[in-house]
């Protein structure tokens, strides 16, 4: 056997079980005599042992805070121009949803599809969308009033969503809920727990600053996906927050 | 388990637990969270290692754990997760490979040959790490995208020509030329 049929029959030879018994046999021989060959195999096969022992790497900085802030967008039906259209997810080309109802999802890289602000947009309207009962819900029961269930059925109507998404400014939309809230919040004050309604309020403050961090920061980059990410998520924390003491049990 | 990431995950296996992919499942954030502390090294390396970039891989791999979120209550533990995970994780690297693949078609006037083995191709940011696999590391990331991809996904991960050639749509037989022609061009990087 020659250099050049050897080196043809090498990537067989490399891998076990590829060659037939008489074949191995020929090229064991040819290697025996050939150290030119024998040091390209030594050569081939300690790149091999060593891509197999290759370390993990380690990412430059922590990414949990970019993919926690996109998973928090929420899946709602979102309509389109042409109708409700279903989410085909590229690497796996089925409905995320696994249903027949056609869904769309908050873009898992929006910044390709949508500019900074469209992305903040859409997280708003959905938010807002998705929480408009509850927030109403709450305000309205704690206010007297009676909630039909005709009118949480409109609030969570499509023909809702498709009003909202079109409306407004974005942050009006999101600081419209966050103020409803607000001022019950400062109405039942006095029935909340003094230390529970202090450490609320010194993270309310902590995520305010977060927030106008988020909106200079914007300012000066619009295109930020991330910094857009966070200031959704920084809305998102406020209005979980104010709900949940709105809705808390007063004080015993 | 299949034959798949024998190396990476039968060796040496990562413990997740049972429990945390379920309430992740379900939707419990920090479940996930954990999820992600366990595995995003080993998700991080293949993202760094197929793409050679380590800025785009850091992207990348944001990208596979929200698709994970996104498709965890599909997973039906027939496999282990981390397999699952892995297998993901390929997927969205192949699938990003082959939409700049399409653009740099568009922008190139159709000439291209991103499989090309003539030369190695010097990129910013490439793969950095140190320690005494530096050298393999840079050759690696230095290999043309297709043998890059090829390498990374038989002889540090594990994965079989069969499965390769199902994920990139060639045939086994072909991947097999692409990966020794990868390890020839390593040879030449390391012993240069």
């Amino acid at each position: 056997m020659s250099c050049a049929d050897f080196e043809a029959q090498l990537p067989d030879f490399l891998e076990e079980h590829t060659l037939s018994a008489t074949d191995r046999t020929a090229a064991e021989l040819h290697l025996a005599s050939c150290a030119e060959c024998t040091s390209l195999v030594a050569e081939l096969r300690d790149i091999t042992r060593r891509a197999r022992a290759l370390a993990p790497l380690t990412p430059s900085r922590d990414l949990w805070a970019g993919i926690e802030s996109r998973i928090e967008a929420p899946v709602v039906a979102l309509p389109t121009s042409s109708g409700f259209t279903a989410a085909i997810d590229p690497v796996d080309p089925t409905p995320l949803s696994g249903t027949s109802q056609p869904v769309a999802v908050v873009p898992s890289t929006p910044h390709r599809q949508f500019t900074s602000w469209q992305r903040l947009a859409v997280a708003a309207s959905l938010l807002v969308t998705v929480t408009a009962a509850a927030t109403y819900t709450i305000v309205a029961r704690n206010a007297g009033l009676t909630v039909s269930a005709p009118l949480v059925q409109a609030l969570e109507s499509p023909s809702l969503d498709s009003r909202l998404l079109h409306r407004a400014s974005t942050t009006e939309t999101f600081d419209r809920e966050i103020a409803a809230l607000r001022k019950l919040v400062d109405a039942r004050r006095s029935e909340l727990d003094p230390i529970t309604v202090g450490i609320v309020e010194k993270n309310l403050k902590l995520i305010d600053q977060a927030i106008a961090e988020s909106k200079a920061a914007l300012a000066a980059d619009p295109a930020n996906a991330f910094l857009s990410d966070r200031l959704t998520h920084a809305y998102d924390t406020k209005l979980q927050l104010l709900r949940e003491i709105a809705t808390r049990a007063p004080r015993s | 388990m299949p034959a798949a990431l024998r190396f990476s995950l039968v060796n040496e296996p990562v413990p997740t637990s049972p429990d945390d992919v379920t309430l992740a499942a379900r939707g419990d954030r920090r479940a996930f969270e954990r999820l992600y502390r366990t595995h995003v090294e080993r998700v991080f390396s293949l993202c760094a290692r197929m793409v050679g970039d380590r800025g785009r891989a850091e992207e990348l791999t944001q990208d596979v754990f929200v698709r994970a979120w996104e498709k965890l209550a599909l997973f039906r533990g027939e496999s282990a997760f981390g397999t699952w995970l892995h297998r993901l994780a390929v997927n969205v690297v192949l699938n990003d490979r082959q939409v700049e693949r399409r653009r740099r078609e568009r922008h190139d006037d159709g000439v291209e040959d991103v499989d090309t083995l003539a030369h190695g191709d010097a990129r910013p940011h490439e793969v950095e790490v140190p320690g005494l696999s530096l050298d393999l590391e840079h050759a690696i990331a230095k290999l043309p995208p297709g043998a890059r991809k090829v390498f990374v996904l038989h002889d540090v991960q594990g994965y079989t020509h069969e499965e390769i050639g199902g994920m990139l749509g060639v045939t086994a037989g072909g991947c097999k030329a692409q990966l020794h022609r990868a390890r020839l061009l390593l040879r030449r990087t390391l012993t240069a």
